[in-house]
């Protein structure tokens, strides 16, 4: 009986070493699940470069930063973006279109300062972590080996087991249990739309596309004459598909009516390159109805769901749906789906 | 096919008509106008490079050393000549206030002096440029996994303040999803 009571005590011991996690490295956003937390983390993927001599370090307590090597300071998460805001800067982003960013050569310590803030103490545990990566674009020739790589150095460099997992197949396996993983997930991300088709757990098929939330950003600054900043803000703050808009600042207004078309295109792009892509690369018969999960933080403002469902409603798909329906929260569904594979691919190697 | 091979870390390399990259790289070049390469790579300073052809495994190091061309044979000789007349001027001046102005003079014939003899020790600066050929080497494919990514140093880096916010997690579910998925999988296999 003693013998029993020991070995599960050292069953509960081992539990309790291994830590599991989920981390979402998107274009926007970084999110952390872990399987010993019910929270999830997130912080946004930007941070601000600020002259040492303009600041000084005491004027920074409400402020998170990174001080680097010779007094180099920079802000990071939304103080960088609120602080550019002020300011009328632009921020620096580790990640572009989906990507790390080629551009930020200083990025990589900051964003492994922000990671490792993120997930939070590993020391003394066993720690396992699936990473989401894009799906290579169709309508651009950039390729994920790099990025996908810098972030499994990245982990290595915070002493963690690593393993890269498609971001949309992330949401398949935090939304779609009840239809044992099958379905297709599409994640509207801030640098690149991601889609995957799977089925039972198997993905069929997966690509991205470079156009997403900061395309329709881009696009409607391009149309006012605006810094993309400024419209993300609004967009973030302001923007609903459904219900009143009581907007009376006329620029605001203009803003919305601008984001609005741009959504709406991006949606009608997306859908199109499913089809395509579907009719051209998936073999397999899907002889019953799956479902569609619209998710990240391009499909957050009120109604999206709706304008997406009005939208496809419009083309012959090649698949029966079952019905569209956002992920539960759209901003950490990649995150928690990763911890899911983690912790299933933790299972698998006892 | 050419290939330019720059061992220069941390360069962002955007070669007209071609994808933008991180050096250390080896980028085909055989579409571009090897003139226009030359420009963007002068024009970068970027001298640590190598255009090899793949067909002849011949490898092409350019190696330019330090450009004066500016400097035209007229506007020495000119110079010169008014160098001269400044000289005899000082000298004129001194010959009418011997005692005034003597102790100024000879400083000044001082510092032109020894003008005159750095120039005249300098090794003329020319445009040279050599061409070597030397096999070229395959990188080692672990080699390569090391140069390209970045290492991490942030030993010396603090980060202060909290910039994340927390969410509760939506699935309470999650442990099951992971073991019916478990299971999936397996069966699979």
């Amino acid at each position: 009986m003693s013998e029993q009571a020991n070995e599960e005590k050292a069953e509960v011991k081992k539990k309790d070493s291994v830590v599991s996690i989920g981390l979402d490295v998107g274009t926007m956003h970084l999110c952390a699940a872990r399987s010993d937390s019910d929270d999830v983390k997130i912080t946004r993927n930007v941070f601000m470069k600020l002259d040492t001599d303009d600041v000084q370090v005491s004027e920074l307590s409400d402020i998170s930063y990174v001080e680097g090597e010779d007094n180099e300071l920079f802000i990071i998460g939304s103080d960088a973006f609120k602080y550019a805001n002020i300011f009328g800067q632009t921020v620096s982003r580790p990640m572009e279109k989906g990507l790390i960013s080629p551009k930020e050569i200083s990025a990589i310590d900051v964003l492994t300062m922000m990671i490792k803030d993120l997930i939070g103490d590993v020391k003394s545990k066993e720690a396992y972590c699936s990473y989401s990566v894009p799906a290579e674009a169709i309508d651009e020739g950039r390729s994920v080996t790099y990025h996908e790589n810098v972030f499994a150095r990245i982990l290595k460099s915070l002493g963690i087991n690593y393993s890269s997992v498609n971001e949309a197949m992330a949401i398949i396996y935090s939304e779609c249990a009840k239809e044992k993983f099958s379905g297709i997930a599409i994640s509207f991300g801030a640098g690149m739309a991601n889609v995957a088709v799977s089925y039972k757990g198997i993905q069929a098929l997966a690509f991205s596309t470079a156009r997403s939330g900061d395309w329709i950003d881009t696009e409607t600054a391009q149309s006012l004459g605006m810094v993309s900043n400024r419209v993300t803000s609004i967009k973030e703050k302001y923007m609903k598909f459904s219900g009143e808009v009581e907007i009376k600042n006329k620029k605001t207004k203009r803003v919305l009516e601008a984001l609005y078309y741009y959504h709406k295109a991006l949606i009608e792009y997306t859908v199109k390159k499913i089809i395509k892509e579907f009719d051209d690369k998936v073999d397999i018969e899907v002889d019953e109805a799956i479902p569609i999960i619209v998710s990240g933080g391009t499909s957050m403002p009120e109604g999206f769901v709706d304008l997406f469902r009005d939208v496809i409603s419009g083309y012959d798909l090649p698949f029966d749906v079952s019905e569209i329906r956002p992920a539960k929260n759209p901003l950490t569904s990649v995150a928690n789906g990763l911890l899911v594979k983690t912790m299933s691919d933790v299972k698998g190697m006892k | 096919m050419l290939i330019l091979k720059i061992k220069q870390k941390g360069l962002y390399i955007e070669l007209p008509g071609l994808l933008p990259t991180r050096s250390p790289a080896d980028i085909d070049i055989t579409r571009c106008n090897l003139s226009t390469v030359d420009v963007y790579l002068r024009k970068n300073g970027i001298t640590n490079y190598e255009i090899s052809s793949s067909d002849d495994q011949i490898v092409k190091q350019k190696e330019l050393k330090i450009e004066d061309s500016s400097i035209d044979q007229k506007v020495i000789n000119k110079r010169f000549s008014k160098l001269e007349k400044m000289v005899t001027q000082l000298l004129e001046k001194e010959q009418a206030h011997p005692s005034k102005n003597r102790e100024q003079i000879t400083d000044k014939l001082d510092k032109i002096e020894i003008l005159t003899k750095k120039i005249l020790h300098k090794e003329p600066q020319v445009v040279k440029e050599t061409i070597k050929t030397k096999k070229f080497k395959e990188p080692e494919i672990e080699e390569l996994d090391d140069i390209f990514i970045p290492a991490i140093n942030t030993s010396k880096m603090k980060l202060k303040g909290a910039s994340k916010k927390t969410v509760k997690r939506e699935t309470h579910d999650i442990d099951d999803s992971a073991d019916l998925l478990s299971r999936i999988m397996c069966n699979d296999d």
